[in-house]
């Protein structure tokens, strides 16, 4: 069975994710499964050691990742059809080139994921929307707790980290799953 | 003289075949010993520690495929760059090259590039640059191809591989891409590789001019 799932601490959040769900909800009745504190109770900052532990917190055979602050304007379980062929599907972020990591500016983590994934030019990946098969998708979720236990911040390097360690089948998502203008996702990014 | 492969952190120039050339911020390049210890002293390169410099360094099983028109010259360059890897014509799929690159010589890859591409090949079994961030294959190639292409991948609302610079691991994956793969088109690379699924890691389109 595959699922939809959300990471909600706090009021905000939680709030946040029942308008997801609502928008959701026009185009399926796929299962959805909350991560909050009645069923994880140590999130980390901003829940992204939650985040990082869905794949042990839930059963669905095959995952879709939503953050909180998304809205869906599409029916998104056709999605699921690319994990026949694909273990992870993502969107790339909308910080590229220069802008890479620009949100771990200040610390070395981003000279250090550089460094270490051989790769001074990678394409950053948007983890606020994701595709997943949760069987094929075990090791690199592991290692991308392991990633992010260095700096436990932000995900996105560690990701990067994870994926030149435990590399699986990555198809590409367009913008339009994943960005503010998002045809399919609509991602808020906070700024709601 | 015993060559050392740094980072540069600033704008430096080095001597290559009696000329100088400058490195930019982020490029590798190759320099003797002392060089090498004067930029590091001066904050200006960084050198890799050694585990990742033998990766890098290993060329022995890589081999350079060009396609297209070949300037002679442009192919001694090449090979001048990489000394002990063989620079060829492409004449299809090789039989007996761990590593390869197949470069479609319109495409102008960063050089630079060229050894992180190889080094990627240790744990992905293909490397390719994006045609662009914003370019869909909904808006790539003729009606037919695209209802051809939406068969096969369900949306055409994805980003477009360029396949005129390709770092290629020889497996069962990537020798079924190109086998499948005979129309040369960005669609038809794309229904290929959605099908031969290999592991791919997707490069920004920066990588090449």
């Amino acid at each position: 069975m595959n699922g939809i799932v959300y990471v909600a601490y706090g009021a905000k959040a939680k709030s946040e994710a029942q308008l997801s769900i609502k928008s959701l909800r026009r185009f399926t009745d796929m299962p959805v499964t909350v991560i909050d504190e009645t069923v994880f109770n140590n999130p980390g900052p901003g829940a992204r050691w939650a985040k990082l532990n869905m794949d042990t917190l839930v059963n669905y055979d095959q995952v879709l990742y939503l953050d909180a602050d998304t809205r869906i304007n599409e029916d998104v379980t056709s999605g699921f059809e690319l994990l026949d062929n694909w273990d992870l599907a993502i969107a790339p972020s909308k910080n590229q080139g220069n802008e890479i990591f620009k949100h771990i500016q200040d610390s070395d983590e981003k000279q250090e994921t550089l460094h270490e994934i051989g790769n001074w030019f990678p394409i950053q990946l948007q983890c606020g929307v994701m595709l997943f098969d949760r069987l094929r998708c075990a090791k690199l979720f592991s290692e991308w707790r392991n990633q992010w236990q260095r700096w436990q911040g932000q995900d996105q390097a560690a990701l990067l980290r994870a994926l030149a360690i435990e590399p699986v089948r990555v198809w590409l998502l367009g913008k339009c799953w994943n960005s503010e203008d998002g045809t399919i996702v609509q991602h808020l990014f906070g700024r709601v | 003289m015993a060559l050392v492969w740094v980072w540069a952190k600033t704008i430096i120039r080095i001597e290559e075949n009696g000329t100088l050339r400058t490195v930019h911020p982020g490029d590798w390049c190759q320099v003797g010993r002392q060089q090498a210890k004067e930029l590091l002293a001066n904050d200006q390169v960084k050198i890799l520690n050694p585990t990742v410099l033998q990766t890098v360094q290993d060329l022995t099983d890589c081999t350079i495929l060009l396609k297209g028109i070949i300037n002679e010259s442009q192919r001694g360059h090449i090979a001048a760059k990489f000394p002990g890897v063989p620079v060829e014509a492409w004449q299809g799929y090789p039989a007996n090259q761990g590593r390869f690159l197949v470069w479609d010589m319109t495409a102008q890859l960063k050089e630079d590039l060229i050894l992180t591409g190889f080094s990627l090949l240790n744990k992905w079994q293909l490397a390719v640059p994006l045609l662009g961030f914003d370019i869909l294959a909904d808006k790539v190639g003729t009606p037919d191809e695209q209802v051809e292409t939406k068969a096969v991948i369900h949306d055409l609302r994805v980003p477009v591989y360029n396949p005129r610079v390709m770092f290629v691991r020889q497996c069962r994956e990537t020798r079924q891409l190109f086998d499948a793969w005979q129309d040369g088109s960005e669609l038809g690379f794309l229904r290929t590789l959605y099908q031969a699924r290999p592991i791919v890691n997707a490069l920004p389109p920066s990588w090449i001019l």
